[in-house]
């Protein structure tokens, strides 16, 4: 006979609330979503049992899948497309190297980045630079390396006209361009001008100097960007542009870099309706770059390499972070509100997103309104000020979804650790792509001087210093 | 100066193995030696040469045809002849310049006549000079005939030695055996003489020249030993002695030179001797009674005959194949005729292109299993499939759901609009427009009877207009689903007539790219098959440029060998009166031609020297896609004679109209999509196997930047040349 071994059914306390009845209010309806489980068939609660709360959990079938949605997107609609994957977005090597083995160059935008694409095997002239920082030592190496330097500014610009005589080659550029494309806010600090007329001044300035190689036009027009029409406005901007390159200096650019700042489904905050329902898909952005450059007058037979550097909507759907309840608590006007184990260190992008937020075991159609709060003594960890969820209790887990992009990199140590990042591959094993830290690891880059030691070392015990036995001077 | 002692030197040595079909400079020797066998008939037939070629020469006829021998070798056959036939006098000589003078009008008269048949002229003009001169000398000269018998052993004086006794008892024993002998001797027969040395010389030298020719001449002369064995005559008999020599050439021209050799040529080399012996018989008594001797007529006859015949064909067979340009020898013609048939079989005049951008699916191909059947079978559709092979996104229930719908179409190749229809609504999905099948149609005109039709197309997305010039891959509407379509695709067919979904044309895709499993292959010519991923070759504008080689542009390398030892070659680039452009090698004499069509560069011939660093680029950049995608292959076979091991070769060439075991394989693979880049490097190979045992590799090694070809770096397993451009002219 087979035992049937009952799990014990979840215990919900109790809640009060007003019934609405008859048909759907602007209250909506009743909730009813179910527990999210398993992340890629592995389950939550063992994620959360050997690897620890909380926990980034990464789903490398999710991120490949998004990934080759864009480029079908793209490909099926214009004939040469390059993705180059923008490193601020998720920087683990692990996410990383999955875009690069399908295709994508690296997009950086400081130093640090740049050695870390090299690190990753990316070549040289894989490598887009961005970004208004770049020391000289940083341009050098760029231009040694063949890699696309992306101007941002006049002085960045006299600068490579500097020190390009050095090298033998003439480095590899192309401008930034920022523009009014409709939105607001218009993004205007990142590179030269459309329409005051300092990007055509940025362009002849390079192509006149003889000493850089022109490469291409980059634009970036923001982030989370709703509208696929700023797009078109840009893409048509910076086709005027070659379209006037060719004109008057007789080259044919080789790429326009549409940059990033497609929306992933996340819902921004105060946005009335879901973000899956009003974020534009790939295939709207797609539609409208590449119709706004084939409509272009740009000489069919020589069409530029489209660049885009898209990262948040290729990761954010493919990362998650379960966290468990650690109380619940009643305010001092009524509201409920419960604590969670992770807060705004971990989930930087709760300043802007509501995520969504789902409890991982079985729950009752009930739900009331809570507010989340993180672990931090610190009254800004706040991740949600409100939010409708079934009635939780301490230990319960739940499943932020939505979360692989930027949180990983601007993640806080701050009173806490960080935890550990898995990933799950395509067979459905989990790896450990970051280690949770350590005190030592937290440690480790400090320097403690000498006077400064532990008590006890000061009190007459013999201390080392560089593996010698140093006297202490104790009278003080 | 040099150059024209060259050229003369040429076109006097040429026309002796042309006698032969053969090239061959050793063979020519041979010849050379064997008519001064008798030094007066081989002056005489240097004197007929001479006459021939000058008076080409001054009468303004092709120089290439004076240096090939082509004007020559009938003279020279006459003068040997005659030379032979008389006894020694001047005035015998005189008649010779004059008769050869006659003979080359022939020669052109022949040429020209023929020509428009596509016929050879053979020793047509040799036979018509011959009996004139003949006739002319014997009843007007009234020289006396010859009885002269060449010994030459005596004669040389060298037969001391013990090697050439060994070599002189071997020849009198074999004119013991009459099979044997009479090989030997029907050879020698060709230039008048009757001798087993000259015969067994002349059979070395057809074996040098050609294997295939050498195999040819004893089935051409052991069947005709064997009819008239059969017949109850002998090929000794003075009437026959004809038949023997008229079998050799004959098997040669049939079996090897003007058909490419196969088991077919040689099978009708035997069923042909029979006929060839009663026209020989036959056109012996016609010719008796005129008191004149047959010589080569009846070879003349009936090959010519055949060849004619041949020409009338309505269904080529597939064994039977004429030789359409000849190369000069049997083995060449027959390696570069499969060759040229494996590469370029299902080459057509228009290169059509895909119809959409990116990678697409067969969802139907042709001779599908749901609509492209009878009349229509030749006809794809195309749908875009996603990783996990779904056509739609999210629920499938809407046509904005499905990844093709809406997607570009662009026109396959240059044309006009001819016809559009529009106003058809799409389908919901599931739902077919039975009424109106084909839905929303361009029917684009490339030629008065070629056109491609696209059909389903989504309503009102047309962007040309009826009367409109497109551009291959210019957008021309959207992918839709109207008509017969219960799920957004694209219907595309190839037809020769004008209307709405006519009959369907069997027509290959020009270049593309195969994307199945995991690896890209690029395809040239070949018909999509079903359920393959396929995308076009996106051009590389870097590739592209480089391999725009214009008439008159240079390439000039500097190669260093393992010793450091530098050397500086330079190639032109040359198109010639026929439109076939090569690079030509001056100082090695050698030319790789080479083709640019559409989105490829590839070489299709090769002449010259093997030991050129031409020949290593021409190995090297055989076949080049000019458009690259991460892990593009590119695969392709190169003709036997053009890489394969001398020795090996010599044994493939026996037995190559049956079997080629051996292959020599070419790959390329570019390692990275080179988008944008402004040095491309790739590796390629060419890997020659038998039995599918590697015995030879040659690996090399090509960089491309923005001056054209950079460097190419040759590795053959004992030596490694690095080959720098220092100069490429635009």
């Amino acid at each position: 006979m087979e035992n049937y071994n009952m799990e014990k059914l979840n215990f919900e306390r109790p809640i009060i609330r007003k019934i609405n009845t008859g048909i759907s209010n602007k209250f909506g309806m009743k909730t009813e979503f179910e527990p999210i489980k398993h992340i890629d068939n592995v389950g939550v609660k063992g994620l959360a049992a050997e690897y620890g709360s909380p926990v980034f959990v990464l789903s490398e079938k999710t991120m490949r899948r998004t990934f080759n949605d864009a480029k079908r997107a793209f490909d099926t609609r214009y004939p040469k497309v390059q993705f180059s994957w923008s490193y601020k977005t998720n920087y683990l090597n692990a996410v990383c190297n999955v875009f690069h083995s399908e295709g994508s160059w690296a997009e950086v935008v400081s130093r640090f980045e740049y050695d870390k694409a090299i690190a990753n095997g990316v070549p040289g002239n894989k490598i887009i630079f961005n970004g208004p920082d770049k020391t000289d030592d940083d341009l050098n190496t760029a231009i040694k390396n063949d890699s696309f330097i992306h101007i941002d500014h006049f002085d960045e610009l006299y600068k490579l006209i500097e020190l390009a005589p050095k090298h033998h080659k003439k480095p590899k550029v192309a401008i930034r361009v920022n523009m009014d494309t409709g939105i607001y806010p218009m993004w205007d600090r990142f590179g030269f001008n459309y329409e005051n007329g300092e990007a055509w001044e940025a362009i002849s300035k390079i192509i006149i100097s003889n000493k850089l190689e022109f490469t291409g036009l980059h634009t970036h027009i923001g982030t989370f960007i709703l509208s696929a029409s700023a797009y078109a406005i840009a893409a048509s901007k910076l086709a005027e542009l070659a379209v006037r390159i060719k004109l008057k200096f007789h080259k044919d650019i080789s790429y326009i870099d549409m940059g990033g700042g497609f929306a992933s489904s996340n819902t921004l905050k105060g946005s009335y309706l879901m973000g899956i329902d009003t974020s534009p898909s790939f295939d709207d952005y797609a539609e409208a770059i590449t119709t706004a450059l084939i409509n272009s007058d740009i000489d069919p037979d020589n069409m530029p390499l489209l660049i885009l550097e898209t990262g948040r909507a290729l990761i954010d759907d493919a990362g998650s972070l379960i966290g468990s309840v650690v109380a619940n608590k009643k305010l001092s006007d009524g509201r409920k509100a419960t604590i969670m184990d992770f807060g705004v260190n971990l989930l930087f992008t709760s300043f802007w997103y509501d995520h969504k937020i789902t409890p991982a075991q079985d729950f009752s159609h009930h739900s009331e309104t809570t507010t989340l709060y993180g672990p931090l003594c610190m009254n800004i960890d706040q991740i949600r000020e409100s939010i409708s969820l079934p009635p939780l209790k301490r230990g319960d887990l739940v499943v932020v979804s939505k979360v692989g992009a930027y949180n990983m990199t601007q993640w806080m140590q701050f009173i806490m650790m960080r935890p550990k990042v898995v990933l799950i591959d395509k067979k459905g094993e989990v790896h450990i792509i970051r280690h949770n830290e350590t005190r030592e690891f937290v440690e480790s880059l400090e320097e403690v001087p000498l006077h400064l030691k532990k008590a006890k070392d000061v009190n007459g015990n013999k201390h080392k210093h560089n593996g010698k036995p140093v006297e202490i001077d104790s009278k003080n | 100066m040099t150059a024209r002692i060259k050229n003369i030197t040429e076109s006097i040595f040429n026309s002796y193995p042309v006698i032969f079909f053969s090239e061959s400079k050793l063979f020519a020797a041979i010849l050379f030696i064997v008519s001064f066998f008798d030094y007066y008939a081989g002056l005489g037939g240097l004197i007929g040469l001479l006459t021939a070629n000058i008076t080409a020469y001054y009468l303004g006829f092709d120089r290439y045809k004076i240096r090939k021998g082509y004007y020559g070798f009938n003279s020279l056959i006459l003068g040997i002849g005659i030379a032979m036939e008389f006894d020694q006098s001047y005035t015998i000589l005189w008649a010779v310049v004059f008769a050869s003078m006659l003979v080359l009008f022939f020669t052109v008269a022949f040429e020209a006549s023929l020509g428009k048949n596509y016929l050879p002229f053979l020793s047509v003009p040799f036979l018509f000079g011959f009996w004139a001169l003949q006739l002319f000398i014997r009843n007007i000269l009234q020289v006396p005939l010859s009885i002269r018998e060449i010994n030459y052993f005596s004669e040389l004086g060298f037969v001391n030695s013990d090697y050439l006794k060994y070599i002189f008892s071997w020849v009198s024993s074999v004119q013991n055996n009459d099979v044997i002998r009479l090989y030997f001797e029907s050879l020698s027969a060709i230039f008048f003489q009757k001798s087993v040395i000259t015969g067994l010389l002349i059979s070395l030298g057809l074996l040098i020249s050609s294997r295939i020719s050498f195999t040819l001449s004893i089935i051409g002369y052991a069947s005709a030993y064997l009819v008239l064995n059969y017949l109850g005559l002998s090929i000794a008999g003075y009437d026959y002695s004809f038949v023997g020599f008229n079998s050799i050439l004959f098997a040669i021209a049939v079996g090897g030179y003007f058909i490419i050799p196969s088991r077919s040529s040689y099978t009708w080399v035997i069923l042909l001797t029979p006929i060839m012996v009663i026209v020989s018989l036959a056109l012996g008594y016609i010719f008796k009674s005129m008191n004149l001797m047959i010589y080569s007529l009846p070879f003349n006859f009936v090959v010519l005959l055949f060849l004619y015949v041949l020409k009338l064909r309505i269904f080529k067979s597939k064994g039977l194949s004429e030789t359409v340009i000849q190369q000069g020898s049997p083995e060449r013609n027959l390696y570069s005729f499969l060759n040229n048939n494996y590469r370029f079989k299902n080459n057509q005049y228009f290169s059509l292109k895909l119809p959409f951008y990116g990678q697409w699916n067969v969802s139907q191909g042709h001779n599908g299993k749901l609509t492209h059947k009878d009349k229509w079978k030749y006809a794809w559709d195309f749908v875009i499939k996603d990783n996990e092979g779904k056509t739609y996104k999210d629920y499938g229930n809407i046509l904005e759901d499905y990844y093709c719908y809406n997607k570009a179409v662009l026109a396959p190749a240059d044309g006009i609009v001819h016809d559009i229809t529009d106003g058809i609504p799409d389908n919901r999905i599931t739902q077919v427009n039975l009424e109106q099948n084909w839905g929303n149609i361009i029917i684009i005109k490339h030629s008065d009877i070629f056109y491609t039709q696209l059909s389903h197309l989504k309503q009102g997305s047309f962007r040309v207009k009826k009367g409109e010039f497109v551009k291959a891959g210019q957008i021309i509407a959207s992918c839709g689903s109207s008509g017969r379509s219960p799920e957004p695709h694209l219907h595309f067919q190839v037809q020769s007539t004008s209307g709405t979904g006519t009959q369907t044309l069997e027509y290959p895709i020009g270049h593309y790219v195969l994307n199945n499993n995991g690896y890209s292959l690029l395809k040239s010519f070949e018909r999509p098959l079903e359920n393959d991923f396929i995308s076009n070759v996106e051009m590389n504008s870097l590739l592209n440029k480089t391999f725009e080689l214009k008439p008159g542009d240079v390439l000039r390398f500097e190669t260093e060998d393992r010793k450091k030892k530098k050397r500086e070659i330079e190639w032109v680039v040359v198109t010639d009166i026929y439109n076939y452009s090569y690079l030509w090698c001056k100082k090695s004499n050698s030319f790789a031609y080479f083709r640019k069509n559409g989105s490829i560069f590839y070489f299709y011939h090769f002449k010259g020297s093997k030991r050129s660093l031409l020949y290593y680029f021409f190995l090297a950049l055989y076949k080049v896609p000019l458009g690259c995608t991460n892990n593009l292959q590119t695969n392709d076979s190169i003709a036997a004679d053009l890489f394969m091991n001398k020795i090996v070769l010599f044994f493939q060439d026996f037995i190559a109209p049956f079997k080629i075991f051996n292959r020599s394989d070419f790959n390329l693979q570019f390692n990275d999509g080179f988008v944008n880049h402004d040095e491309i490097k790739f590796e390629s190979s060419v890997t020659n196997s038998i039995f599918g045992l590697n015995i030879k590799k040659y690996n090399f090694e090509t960089t491309i930047n923005p001056a054209g070809i950079n460097k190419f770096c040759v590795n053959t397993g004992n030596k490694t040349i690095k080959a720098l451009c220092i100069e490429q002219q635009q």
